[in-house]
C-alpha cells in the first residue's frame, strides 16, 4: 500500500513537471516557426529557438550531438540556453545535430520525426547589421541602423534619425566586411554620407558637379581608399495588380568612383550618359575590376517590362584611381531572360552574388526575385533551387571567409523582410538557409519593420547613435572636387 | 472628517467622476475612438519588452493598456472619468500633506481639470495621467515615512527610478519633497540638491541609452510640452493653497464658494480653448464610417454642415456606397475635387494620411489602399494602428495573400478587442470564393496590371472604370471627379463611354451636367432624347437659364431653388489651385 502511494505520488511528481508519457510518435516534422528544419549553421550562431505553430501547450526538446546533447523543456516557445548552446556547437561542430521535438496537444503527447541541423565550423562573421524601417514604400518615419551581435542576442542602435531631425539614413556597407571601414547615407538637411576609417567620422557631400544625384548604391575598394558609386534618380510607382505593390526605377543613373583622399570623382562618359542606365556596382575581390548592372535606356514608364539589366565589368586601376574605356558584358539580360540587380562579389574572388528579377531595377516587391551565382573564373551560373523561396529573395552580403553569405527574404509573409543566412562550401554547394535567431521567436510575427540590407562584419562598428548625431548637426559636409 | 466634510467629499468626487463621464461621452466620445484607432496593445512579451527601450515604460504600459478600453462605447469616457477620480484622491491627500487646507478636494480639482482640458488634445497620452498618479502615490509613501535616514534613502530611490518608470513627471518630484519637508521643518539641503541635481541631469545622461533628442528627454512620454503644464499646475496649485491657507479659517464659506466657481472658469475656458469640436464632428464621421454606419454619417453630415474637407471626404464616401453620390453630391459642401481623395504627401498631416486609405479601398483600388494604409501606420504617433492593421489584414485578403494576411490577423489576435474579429477572419479561406464580401470587393479589382505614380488619382480611377464598367462606385468618383474640377468634356468622355452602360435612372447631378453640354453643342433634339434625362429635369434648365439670363448671372436671384444644382456650381464656384 505504501508502495502504491509513494509511486502515485512520484508519478503525479514527474507528470506535474511536464515529462511526456504516453508519447504518439509520428512521421511528420513539427510546425516549428521559424523554419529550421534541416539548415546549416555556423558554429559561432546563437540559439534557434522557435515557437509551435499549432496549440502546442508544453514542449521538450532534444538536440543530440555525437558527445553532447541537451534537453529543454518549454511552453510553445523554446528558449535554449546561450552557454549550453555554444558548449553544444563546439563539441560538435562539423557534425550533425539531431532535433527531437516532443509537444503536448489537446493533452496528448507527440514526438515529432527529428530534424538536422548541420553544425560547420566555418565561423561567419560575428555582426550583422541592417535597417529597421517599415516596408513604407518611398517614405519613411523612424529608421534605425542596428547591429547584432550574431553569436548572442545583443543588439545595438548605431544610428537613429529620431537624433538626426528625422532624416533617412540609408545604404550602410562595410569596406571587406571590416568594422573600421563603413559608410552610411545619411539624408536631410544636415545630412551626407558618413564615412568611418577606424572609428573617426567624416561627412561627405558626394554630390560633384554635373552628378545627377549625391551617391546612393555603393561598394568599398579592397584598398579603402575608394569607392565606387552609382547616382540615381528614383521614381516609385504603383502597381495595380493585386500583391505587385511597388515598382521602383530609375529615369537616369551613372557610375562614378570617388577618392577619400583627395575629395575627388572619377567617371567616364560611358558610364554617365543619357544613354544607359548603370547601377549597383561593386568592386571585385582584388580591387580591378567594378562589376556593375546596366540597361539601355528604354521610355518609362510605359516600357518598364523592357526596362533589363546586365551584369558589365570595366577595370579600374587603383595605382592611378583610373577606369577602363571599355565594358564587357558578362550576363546578357535579354539572353537570360531578366534583370540583374545587387552585385556582391566574394571575398575569395570566385563567385558574385546578385539578384534577378522578370525587369527593373528594385527587386524587393518583386516575388519572383531570386539570387543567383556566377561562378567568376568558369562564368557557370547555379541557380540555388535550394537556397531561393517564395516571394522576394534580394539584397546580400558576403561573410569575409567567403563561407556563407546573408540575404534579405520576404518568404516567410510576402511583406516584411528577415535576413537569412545561407552556407556555401568550396565547391560552390549551397544549402538550406535560416533565419537570423531571435531571443523570442515571435519578435518575427509582431514585428512591423523589416530587417533591410543586411551586411555582415566582422566587429562591432566602432561609433555610436551619439557620435551620428554629433557629426550630423556639429560638422560641416566636405565637397567633392 | 466631519459630516460637512465628508458630504462635501462625497459630492466633489460624484460630480467630478459624473461631469468627466458626460463630457467625454456626450461631447467628445470621437476623439477617444480615434485615440484607440492610432496605437495597438498586445498581450506578447516582446511587445512588453519594447517599452524599455524608452523611459516611461510603466506609465507607458498601463496608458497604453487602459487606451484599449477607448474602443467601447462609453470605454473612453469610464476610464478617463475613472482617471480623474483617482487623480483627485490622491492630489486631495498630497496637497492635504503639503499645503495643510480643508479645502484639499476643491483644490484638488484644479489639476484634474488641467488633465481634464489636456485630454481634449488628440496627442496627450493616457499615459502621461498614469505617471501623474504614480508620482503622487510615490510621494506620499515617501511622506508617510518618519525614519529620517530611510526617507533620505528611499527618495533618493525614487528619485533614481521615478524618470525610468513614469519620464518627465518625475522632474518635479524634489519640488514636492522641498515643499513637504519645508513646510514640517524638516531641512534636508544636501538631499534636496541631490534629488534635484539627479533628475534634472537624469534625462540629458540616459538620452543616448533612450536614443532620444534633448527635448524629448525633458517631456517623454509626452509628445508636445503642453503636456508638461499637468504638472506645472500641481506645483502652482500647491503654491497658492499654501498661501491661501492662512485666509480660510476667517473665510471659509467664501472659499467654499469661490474655489468651485473658479475652478468652472477654468474648465469651461480651458476647454473651450483646447478642444476642438469641429474635429470632434469629423471625428465622428470618421468613427461612425469606420463602424460601418453610413446612414448614422449622411445625417451627421446633413446635422454639423461642416465647411471641411476631411468632413466632405466622408459624407462622399457614405454617399457612394449607398449608391447617390451623384444625386446628393451638391447637397454637401465641395472643396472641388479634393473632397474626394485625401492625397497622401509630405504637406498633409499624418490624420488626413491615417484616413486616406479609406477611399481607395471603397473603390478598389488595394494597391493604393495599402499604400495609404502602410503609410497611415508609419506616420501614426505610435507607427503601430490597431486600424491601420485591420486595414492590411482585409486587403490582402482581398488580394489573395493568406501569408500577409496572416501577418496582422496573428498581431490583432493578441489584442483584447481586435481578437474576436481577427480569429474569425484566420478562419476564412481566402482564395475559396464564398465569402460574399471578398468577392464583392474582388469584382472591383483590377485584372491586368499597370503602374501608376501615387498621387496620380485619376489614372487610378480610369483604370478601374476601364478594368470593370459596372465599378458603380469608382465610376462615381470619377464623373464627379470631373465635374466638381468643371472638366465637361472628359466627363461627357467618361460617361458616354461607361456611364450610359449602368442601368440606372440618370442621376440628378449627371442630368444638369449633361445638359450644359447639350446645350452648349446644340445638340438636336433625338441626341437630347437618348440621354434619357427627365422632361422635369430638362424644364428645370430651362427655366435656370431663362433667370440667369434675364438677371445677368444674379447669384441671389439663383440660390433658393438652384443652389444646389450642378448649372450653379459651374456658374459660380471658382476652384483655387493649391
Amino acid at each position: 500500500m505504501k508502495t502504491i502511494v509513494f509511486s502515485a505520488i512520484i508519478g503525479l511528481i514527474f507528470s506535474s513537471c511536464g515529462a511526456p508519457t504516453k508519447v504518439n510518435v509520428i512521421h511528420t516534422f513539427p510546425p516549428i516557426y521559424p523554419d529550421y528544419i534541416g539548415v546549416t549553421i555556423p558554429v559561432n550562431v546563437s540559439p534557434l529557438n522557435f515557437l509551435m505553430r499549432d496549440s502546442t501547450e508544453k514542449m521538450v526538446l532534444t538536440i543530440k550531438g555525437l558527445n553532447d546533447s541537451i534537453t529543454i523543456k518549454g511552453s510553445r516557445k523554446i528558449d535554449i540556453p546561450l552557454k549550453k548552446w555554444k558548449k553544444l556547437l563546439v563539441e560538435e561542430q562539423g557534425r550533425n545535430l539531431s532535433v527531437r521535438v516532443t509537444a503536448l496537444l489537446h493533452g496528448e503527447w507527440i514526438q515529432y520525426e527529428p530534424f538536422y541541423w548541420q553544425v560547420k565550423s566555418d565561423l561567419i562573421d560575428s555582426y550583422l547589421s541592417y535597417r529597421l524601417i517599415e516596408p513604407g514604400y518611398e517614405v519613411w518615419n523612424k529608421i534605425q541602423l542596428v547591429e547584432r551581435n550574431i553569436a548572442s542576442f545583443d543588439e545595438r542602435v548605431i544610428a537613429d534619425n529620431n537624433l538626426t531631425d528625422g532624416s533617412c539614413m540609408n545604404c550602410h556597407i562595410y569596406g571587406n566586411q571590416n568594422a573600421s571601414l563603413s559608410m552610411f547615407h545619411l539624408r536631410g538637411k544636415s545630412g551626407g554620407t558618413i564615412l568611418n576609417r577606424d572609428g573617426k567620422l567624416r561627412k561627405i557631400n558626394t554630390r560633384g558637379k554635373g552628378m545627377i544625384s549625391n551617391a546612393v548604391y555603393g561598394s568599398f575598394h579592397p584598398g579603402g581608399r575608394y569607392a565606387v558609386f552609382s547616382t540615381n534618380i528614383i521614381i516609385p510607382e504603383l502597381h495595380s495588380y493585386r500583391s505587385e505593390r511597388l515598382e521602383v526605377y530609375d529615369t537616369a543613373s551613372d557610375l562614378f568612383v570617388l577618392d577619400f583622399d583627395k575629395n575627388e570623382t572619377i567617371t567616364r562618359p560611358f558610364l554617365s550618359d543619357t544613354t544607359s542606365l548603370e547601377t549597383f556596382p561593386v568592386f571585385s575581390a582584388d580591387g580591378k575590376w567594378i562589376y556593375y548592372c546596366m540597361a539601355p535606356a528604354v521610355s518609362l514608364p510605359d516600357s518598364i517590362k523592357s526596362l533589363k539589366y546586365n551584369i558589365c565589368r570595366v577595370s579600374f586601376d587603383a595605382s592611378t584611381g583610373t577606369i577602363g574605356l571599355k565594358a564587357d558584358t558578362i550576363w546578357n539580360a535579354q539572353k537570360m531572360g531578366g534583370s540583374a540587380c545587387h552585385l556582391k562579389t566574394s571575398p575569395d574572388g570566385k563567385y558574385l552574388l546578385y539578384t534577378v528579377a522578370d525587369y527593373g531595377t528594385f527587386p524587393i516587391w518583386h516575388r519572383e526575385a531570386d539570387l543567383q551565382l556566377m561562378n567568376l573564373k568558369t562564368g557557370e551560373i547555379d541557380h540555388l533551387k535550394n537556397v531561393n523561396g517564395p516571394n522576394s529573395d534580394s539584397y546580400h552580403s558576403w561573410s569575409s571567409n567567403s563561407r556563407w553569405f546573408v540575404f534579405a527574404s520576404k518568404r516567410d509573409d510576402g511583406i516584411y523582410g528577415k535576413p537569412y543566412f545561407c552556407y556555401i562550401d568550396s565547391t560552390g554547394k549551397t544549402s538550406k538557409p535560416f533565419v537570423l535567431p531571435q531571443r523570442d521567436p515571435s519578435v518575427y510575427d509582431y514585428t512591423l519593420k523589416s530587417f533591410n540590407i543586411p551586411e555582415l562584419s566582422n566587429g562591432p562598428t566602432p561609433f555610436d547613435a551619439r557620435d551620428v548625431e554629433k557629426i550630423y548637426w556639429d560638422q560641416t559636409a566636405e565637397t567633392m572636387k | 472628517m466631519s459630516a460637512f466634510e465628508k458630504k462635501r467629499f462625497g459630492m466633489v468626487a460624484l460630480g467630478l467622476t459624473i461631469l468627466s463621464f458626460l463630457f467625454f461621452q456626450l461631447f467628445y466620445a470621437y476623439h477617444l475612438f480615434f485615440k484607440e484607432q492610432i496605437q495597438l496593445f498586445l498581450f506578447a512579451s516582446d511587445y512588453f519588452h519594447s517599452y524599455f527601450h524608452k523611459p516611461a515604460w510603466f506609465a507607458c504600459y498601463a496608458g497604453d493598456f487602459l487606451t484599449q478600453f477607448f474602443y467601447l462605447r462609453g470605454g473612453g469616457a469610464a476610464t478617463l472619468s475613472l482617471l480623474f477620480f483617482l487623480e483627485w484622491l490622491i492630489c486631495l491627500f498630497v496637497i492635504k500633506r503639503i499645503a495643510v487646507t480643508k479645502n484639499a478636494p476643491l483644490w484638488a480639482l484644479y489639476p484634474v481639470g488641467i488633465d481634464w482640458i489636456l485630454h481634449c488634445e488628440l496627442l496627450h497620452p493616457v499615459s502621461f495621467s498614469v505617471g501623474f498618479i504614480l508620482l503622487l502615490i510615490l510621494f506620499l509613501i515617501y511622506s508617510m515615512i518618519s525614519i529620517r535616514w530611510l526617507a533620505i534613502v528611499l527618495g533618493l530611490i525614487i528619485v533614481i527610478l521615478g524618470y525610468w518608470l513614469a519620464g518627465s513627471l518625475f522632474l518635479i518630484f524634489p519640488l514636492l519633497i522641498v515643499s513637504y519637508e519645508w513646510r514640517i521643518g524638516k531641512f534636508n539641503w544636501i538631499s534636496w540638491m541631490l534629488n534635484g541635481v539627479i533628475l534634472l541631469l537624469m534625462p540629458i545622461i540616459l538620452r543616448h541609452f533612450y536614443l532620444l533628442p534633448i527635448k524629448q528627454a525633458y517631456i517623454y512620454p509626452a509628445i508636445n510640452f503642453q503636456s508638461m503644464i499637468l504638472p506645472i499646475a500641481l506645483m502652482i496649485v500647491l503654491l497658492v493653497a499654501f498661501f491661501f491657507n492662512r485666509f480660510e479659517e476667517k473665510n471659509s464659506r467664501k472659499f467654499n464658494v469661490l474655489l468651485p466657481i473658479a475652478f468652472f472658469f477654468l474648465l469651461f475656458f480651458g476647454i473651450k480653448a483646447n478642444a476642438n469640436f469641429d474635429r470632434e464632428k469629423i471625428l465622428s464621421l470618421d468613427s461612425e464610417y469606420y463602424f460601418g454606419n453610413i446612414d448614422r454619417v449622411i445625417e451627421l453630415s446633413r446635422k454639423y454642415s461642416l465647411k471641411s474637407r476631411s468632413a466632405t471626404y466622408f459624407t462622399n464616401m457614405a454617399l457612394a456606397q449607398k449608391g447617390i453620390l451623384p444625386e446628393y453630391l451638391l447637397d454637401f459642401y465641395q472643396p472641388a475635387a479634393s473632397g474626394l481623395i485625401l492625397p497622401v504627401a509630405p504637406n498633409e498631416n499624418w490624420q488626413s494620411i491615417f484616413v486616406s486609405n479609406e477611399v481607395f479601398y471603397l473603390i478598389g483600388d488595394m494597391n493604393f489602399a495599402q499604400h495609404s494604409a502602410m503609410l497611415g501606420n508609419t506616420f501614426s504617433p505610435y507607427q503601430r494602428s490597431s486600424r491601420m492593421l485591420k486595414r492590411l489584414a482585409e486587403i490582402n485578403m482581398v488580394n489573395g495573400d493568406s501569408t500577409g494576411a496572416n501577418k496582422y490577423l496573428r498581431i490583432l489576435s493578441e489584442t483584447m478587442f481586435h481578437k474576436k474579429w481577427a480569429e474569425s477572419r484566420e478562419t476564412i479561406n481566402v482564395t475559396s470564393g464564398t465569402e460574399k464580401w471578398l468577392n464583392e470587393k474582388r469584382a472591383q479589382t483590377p485584372t491586368i496590371d499597370t503602374i501608376r505614380q501615387s498621387n496620380n488619382y485619376l489614372a487610378s480611377l480610369n483604370f478601374l472604370v476601364g478594368q470593370h464598367p459596372n465599378n458603380v462606385i469608382a465610376l462615381d468618383y470619377l464623373l464627379c471627379y470631373h465635374l466638381l474640377n468643371k472638366d465637361l468634356k472628359s466627363f461627357i468622355k467618361v460617361y458616354n463611354q461607361y456611364g450610359r452602360l449602368i442601368d440606372r435612372p440618370v442621376p440628378s447631378l449627371y442630368s444638369e451636367a449633361l445638359l450644359i453640354q447639350l446645350f452648349a453643342s446644340n445638340a438636336d433634339q433625338k441626341e437630347v432624347e437618348s440621354y434619357a434625362i427627365s422632361p422635369r429635369k430638362i424644364k428645370d434648365f430651362a427655366d435656370y437659364t431663362q433667370i440667369f439670363e434675364k438677371t445677368k448671372g444674379d447669384i441671389q436671384a439663383l440660390t433658393g431653388r438652384f443652389g444646389k444644382s450642378y448649372w450653379f456650381y459651374y456658374h459660380f464656384a471658382t476652384i483655387q489651385k493649391r
